[in-house]
């Protein structure tokens, strides 16, 4: 059995006989040669994923204007950076918008600008003391001009992650892409076999001040990340990097439609080899890493799941799902993350990049919990209105103009003759077919694919479906599509405005 | 030649493309069609050369016709090979190649669009029929 120390693999990594090679190379060698065989062969093995990291920022110091100014605000191309600590060092993050251009514009792009080297506009504003007696300014700098600009990621390299489908009947966009209708498709993201800590799965090497690759420059992990949940599996780092020595080809800003901006970012983990259980380890393969498949239709922190599947699945290109075979793909990127793994690997070769042990470990018990609520989460059914009229299907126009005129009720829900709900008709639908002298049946004139909600999903998500679809009231419906009361948009807005008084 | 063929609710019930077929004795491909309760839009491909008699009998019969310019067009330098565009294209135009790269054959688009928007680094475009 092979054991060696850190302080071993940096001697061969100093005389050029360090043997390295890719997780991915390391999963087929084990498989050939058996575990023990690896171990002795080889010395490191380098990981690496790209992917859309929401959790990417940068700390800069602009310094010292003349006169001084203590900013209290400040943008960076129109997108606002965090300024709350020592004067002139703020934080631009990824994900935060421009103010301007919105969600085609934002933090990301501000990072990948200033790496291009380009110009961009700082803008501060601040109330004046008698030490910073400034109180605005306006400059053009670049990359060059900041004292610093420190990369500080507070939650990076997920262990692995959700796969994403979308169970409703209308396309959606989210954090996870575009989500076709009807379980259109299937969207994951990770790396897989070349994910970093899927590697190292009990956290045995890789710590707090393990020695990375980030953005195409050296960089350290600061601690475990943020939601950091090894208990489930999904373990996650923060780190940190100097944006002036990384390199466009391995960070690039992004738009997720209808969502935001995020950074793409290339992360790689070089694992020692320091005995027969790390050779295991890293010789997972993308059969042996699952996740869960979710309908992402549900907009609510726990998602209904439809399967669980492994990433040899995800990437084989169709998974089965409700007995079809559904496409796949990728947002991250395992082409680069590929380049990532054996960037990383030339690195070590060529006696570039000498590896650390970890100076404290990282958790590996914790799950992370959900947010307290201490307001009660107000329901539909708290709020709807009860006495909803509706009208059997097979009526007229003009039977469903009276019903309107005697209910004062903008929409009337359609239902069949066991009371669930086939339809909606407005006012305005109504009006329009008797100017059209259209008058005799509703069928024709009637929306079939009317937007409802539950009697239990929270008022937020009743809200998001009135603006989403621009329309005015939602039918609820219980299990059985049998219409128990609506919801408008002008009683939401009378809930919201008692709300906000309180 | 792919043509973008938009039929209007007074018209979506006849069987015009199966008229033009006969009529023409031209062989229409159907690329790709989508109908719902007030119009229906179907992009077909045809010959080079009998394009313009099947345009002319389309339109006889009140079918708008567009000719579908460009295919969608990449910036190659500029993709990542994340694979965003791969699931929401209806006829894989998009693929992974063997080495986890990207790939987009531009003889099989269709021009949904539905890439454009998928695409995180917007590198995907189409010029305008």
């Amino acid at each position: 059995m092979v054991e060696r120390t850190i302080e071993e693999i940096n001697e061969k990594i100093r005389d050029g006989s360090v043997n390295v090679i890719t997780a991915e190379e390391m999963t087929s060698l084990v498989q050939e040669l058996g575990v023990e065989e690896a171990a002795r062969q080889v010395d490191v093995v380098t990981t690496g994923t790209f992917g859309a990291m929401c959790s990417t920022g940068v700390f800069l110091n602009f310094g010292h204007s003349d006169p001084p100014i203590k900013m209290q605000r400040v943008w960076l191309n129109d997108v606002e950076a965090y300024t709350g600590i020592a004067a002139v060092d703020a934080y631009i993050g990824a994900t935060q918008l421009s103010e301007a251009r919105g969600m085609e514009y934002g933090g990301s792009y501000v990072i990948e600008d200033l790496l291009a080297g380009k110009e961009v506009t700082l803008k501060a504003t601040a109330y004046g003391t008698d030490c910073y007696p400034r109180k605005q300014i306006e400059t053009q700098i670049t990359l060059d001009d900041v004292n610093t600009a420190t990369m500080v990621n507070p939650r990076n390299a997920y262990q692995k992650y959700n796969a994403a489908s979308n169970g409703s009947g209308k396309a959606i966009y989210t954090y996870m892409g575009t989500l076709l209708p009807n379980c259109g498709n299937v969207a994951y993201s990770g790396a897989g076999v070349l994910s970093p800590l899927s590697n190292d799965p009990e956290y045995r090497t890789i710590g707090v001040g393990t020695r990375i690759f980030l953005g195409g420059a050296q960089g350290y992990v600061i601690s475990e990340g943020t939601q950091h949940s090894p208990a489930g599996g999904f373990g996650t780092l923060s780190v940190t990097g100097d944006l002036k020595k990384m390199s466009r080809e391995f960070l690039r800003a992004a738009t997720f439609h209808k969502y935001g901006t995020t950074m793409y970012l290339g992360l790689g983990i070089p694992i020692p080899i320091l005995n027969d259980d790390m050779a295991r380890f890293t010789a997972v393969s993308d059969a042996d890493i699952t996740t869960e498949i979710y309908d992402y239709s549900v907009p609510r922190r726990s998602k209904p799941a439809f399967r669980e599947v492994s990433y040899a699945e995800l990437k084989s290109g169709y998974v089965e799902l409700n007995g079809k075979d559904v496409k796949t793909s990728s947002l991250s990127s395992f082409y680069n993350a590929r380049k990532v793994a054996f960037e990383l690997k030339s690195w070590i070769k060529d006696g570039r990049f000498f590896l650390t042990a970890p100076a404290e470990r990282l958790s590996r018990d914790k799950a992370a919990r959900p947010m307290k609520q201490t307001l009660g989460l107000p329901l539909v059914k708290d709020v709807m209105n009860r006495n909803v009229a509706t009208i059997r299907t097979g009526f007229s126009v003009d039977e469903a103009a009276k019903q309107i005129i005697k209910d004062k009720f903008n929409h009337l829900p359609v239902v069949d003759n066991g009371g669930c709900l086939v339809g909606i008709v407005t006012a305005w639908d109504v009006s329009k077919a008797v100017a059209l002298s259209k008058r005799d049946r509703l069928d024709p004139i009637m929306t079939r694919n009317v937007i409802t909600v539950g009697p239990d999903d929270p008022v937020d998500v009743a809200a998001r479906l009135l603006e989403k679809h621009n329309i005015s009231a939602l039918p609820v419906i219980d299990r059985e599509k049998k219409v128990i009361g609506i919801v408008t948009g002008e009683g939401l807005s009378k809930l919201l405005a008692r709300g906000s008084s309180q | 030649m792919k043509l973008l063929c938009r039929f209007s609710p007074e018209i979506i019930r006849q069987p015009i493309l199966a008229d033009t077929i006969i009529d023409t004795g031209v062989k229409i491909d159907i690329e790709r069609a989508t109908v719902d309760a007030s119009s229906g839009e179907i992009v077909i491909n045809v010959p080079e050369e009998r394009c313009r008699s099947v345009v002319d009998y389309l339109r006889k019969k009140g079918v708008d016709v567009t000719r579908l310019g460009e295919a969608i067009a990449k910036d190659e330098e500029r993709c990542i090979h994340c694979g965003a565009c791969v699931s929401v294209c209806p006829v894989d135009a998009h693929r992974y190649e063997h080495d986890w790269s990207v790939r987009l054959d531009r003889s099989a688009c269709v021009q949904c669009r539905a890439c454009i928007t998928a695409c995180p680094v917007s590198v995907l475009k189409l010029s305008s029929p």
